[in-house]
């Protein structure tokens, strides 16, 4: 895209991201900030799939950890939630560390189900240990901000995504990235080049969990009312859905697809449970037919806006 | 001392000797050929130099330090390049990119640089892919993408490259090009090169030395002329004479 399109579409996306709260309704407000809930999960998940090719399936348990750990902190040591928020992220970058040096070395399907594993244990100990996580009644924690505020806690969670695809995008762009890319397109020629391939998974796992605990904490202290919910399958399928459906391995294919299906699931919210299948469904075709998603989509037909990727 | 000394190697696969008790040495500078029938074991060889897999016996030294036990992108470090047998380019990325993992390998994340740029720039119109500086891999031909894989292991700075059938599949046109190429990687970039090459009459143009495998055990080595003509290298590739 040239320069002064990329200039004019994020001035615009500014300028809808600092009006919203001011005519949308209550109702769309929270679409709105799920929305970018998701935007967090499926572009962090996107720099660990998308960018390395290894397919975790523990994303949603790490922003259950950053949920639940930020939680307690807020109940059982009166941390304001923004710093208990902080302290999630730091637990979900250790717990990252310590899974993706235990796993990462088995790579491939072993990475998956291993991922899979670990975060259906995780989900399974935070609803036995009601005591302290009150299982499936969920956690009542703190609102985001001191004062409740929909329109305030909007743009926070709008200045933190927007952080964080920057830093997304740096990574992209920067020698990390393109070791990235390397793994993911040959990792025997890549450690043939002097490239540490498990330490390079590793990085991309633990900044990917992390940035998933971050997600997971605002998300929790939003809500005000954490359930293993949040680490469930569910969501986990429909980030992945996400995902593939905006466009595997391109900056803007996780930010496209989780609005697209954020504001779709609200349309179709009649239908229930069926959503997540017929997203599983779409996502299905899309990776067989069109593996670049929508954003691979509006790149063939409009090729010339895409001069440099 | 010699440069790389290679000391009784063997390399079992299970019941299979792949390497059996190999020693050999080359010198700096030198471009050496490595020749042998299909399954001699030349590339499990390479393997072994190149950090791929472990060796059962043996000793390598290199520049000086023994190589066993270290992993492939250790070996790099220490100065040994390679390309393979069947061209592994990163097929979605650029040229450029693709040369830049090389410098990301060897220098670390030292970032986009005028330095780099310069570099990778000169790599790569040295091995006369220029015009391809930002295409991406997959769109190369098989001759392009062959130097892409020399442009990529000269990015590590090699003071050894290993070159796996870098002729294979090419024309002959096209084969001039790649020999001009391996002389002027000795030549401009004094790497030494050990090479593996079906295509005998192009292969003892450049080489200097020849080595010969015959089920993983090295049968001959020395002056090309004299070791095409050993009766034991001659039986290697053409069965026993029954006169």
């Amino acid at each position: 895209m040239p320069r002064s399109l990329v200039w004019l579409l994020s001035l615009g996306l500014f300028g809808v991201l600092a009006v919203l709260p001011l005519v949308a309704g209550d109702y769309w407000l929270h679409t709105a900030i799920l929305c970018l809930f998701y935007v967090m999960m499926a572009a962090s998940w996107n720099l660990l799939a998308g960018y390395t090719g290894q397919v975790s399936f523990s994303h949603a348990a790490f922003a259950g950890i950053g949920a639940y750990v930020s939680g307690m902190c807020a109940i059982y040591f009166h941390l304001p939630p923004l710093l208990g928020a902080l302290v999630g992220m730091a637990v979900a970058a250790v717990l990252g560390l310590l899974l993706g040096v235990l796993c990462i070395r088995m790579g491939g399907i072993y990475l998956s189900l291993t991922t899979l594993a670990f975060s259906e244990m995780l989900r399974i100990v935070i609803d036995n240990e009601y005591e302290i996580t009150r299982g499936t009644m969920g956690l009542s924690v703190p609102f985001v901000l001191p004062f409740y505020s929909k329109a305030w806690a909007f743009y926070l969670m709008g200045a933190v995504t927007l952080g964080l695809l920057y830093v997304i995008h740096r990574i992209i762009r920067s020698d990390l990235g393109t070791a990235f890319r390397a793994v993911q397109n040959d990792e025997t020629a890549a450690a043939s080049l002097g490239i540490h391939v498990v330490k390079i998974r590793v990085a991309a796992f633990v900044i990917s969990s992390t940035m998933a605990g971050l997600a997971g904490a605002l998300y929790g202290h939003y809500h005000q009312l954490i359930t293993p919910e949040i680490l469930s399958l569910n969501l986990m399928f429909l980030v992945l859905a996400m995902t593939i459906i905006g466009g595997l391995g391109t900056f803007a294919g996780p930010v496209v697809g989780a609005v697209f299906l954020e504001v779709l699931s609200e349309y179709i919210r009649i239908y229930g449970e069926f959503h997540v299948l017929i997203f599983g469904l779409v996502a299905l075709f899309i990776s067989r037919f069109a593996p670049e998603g929508l954003v691979g989509l509006w790149r063939k037909r409009f090729p010339t806006l895409d001069a440099q990727r | 001392m010699a440069f790389l000394d290679v000391q009784h190697v063997t390399k079992r696969f299970g019941g299979l000797t792949a390497v059996a008790d190999v020693s050999f040495q080359m010198e700096q500078g030198e471009i050496v050929g490595l020749i042998g029938p299909n399954g001699a074991g030349k590339t499990t060889l390479f393997n072994l130099i190149a950090g791929t897999f472990p060796f059962d016996e043996g000793r390598i030294v290199f520049d000086g330090e023994p190589l066993n036990g270290l992993k492939p992108y250790h070996v790099c470090r220490r100065g040994i390049a390679r390309t393979f047998q069947i061209t592994r380019p990163f097929l979605e990325m650029t040229c450029y990119e693709n040369v830049v993992v090389g410098f990301i390998g060897r220098d670390g994340f030292t970032g986009e640089t005028p330095e780099r740029r310069r570099r990778a720039e000169e790599i790569l119109k040295l091995v006369g892919l220029d015009e391809f500086l930002h295409t991406q891999a997959r769109h190369l031909n098989l001759i392009n993408k062959k130097k892409l894989e020399i442009a990529r292991a000269l990015a590590t700075r090699p003071k050894l490259i290993l070159l796996d059938e870098v002729l294979g599949g090419l024309n002959t046109g096209e084969m001039v090009q790649a020999l001009d190429l391996i002389r002027a990687i000795r030549d401009r970039f004094g790497v030494t090169v050990l090479w593996i090459e079906h295509v005998m009459g192009a292969l003892m143009q450049v080489v200097e030395r020849l080595l010969v495998l015959d089920g993983g055990r090295l049968i001959c080595q020395g002056d090309p002329q004299t070791v095409v003509r050993d009766p034991r290298v001659i039986e290697a590739y053409l069965g026993e004479a029954d006169d």
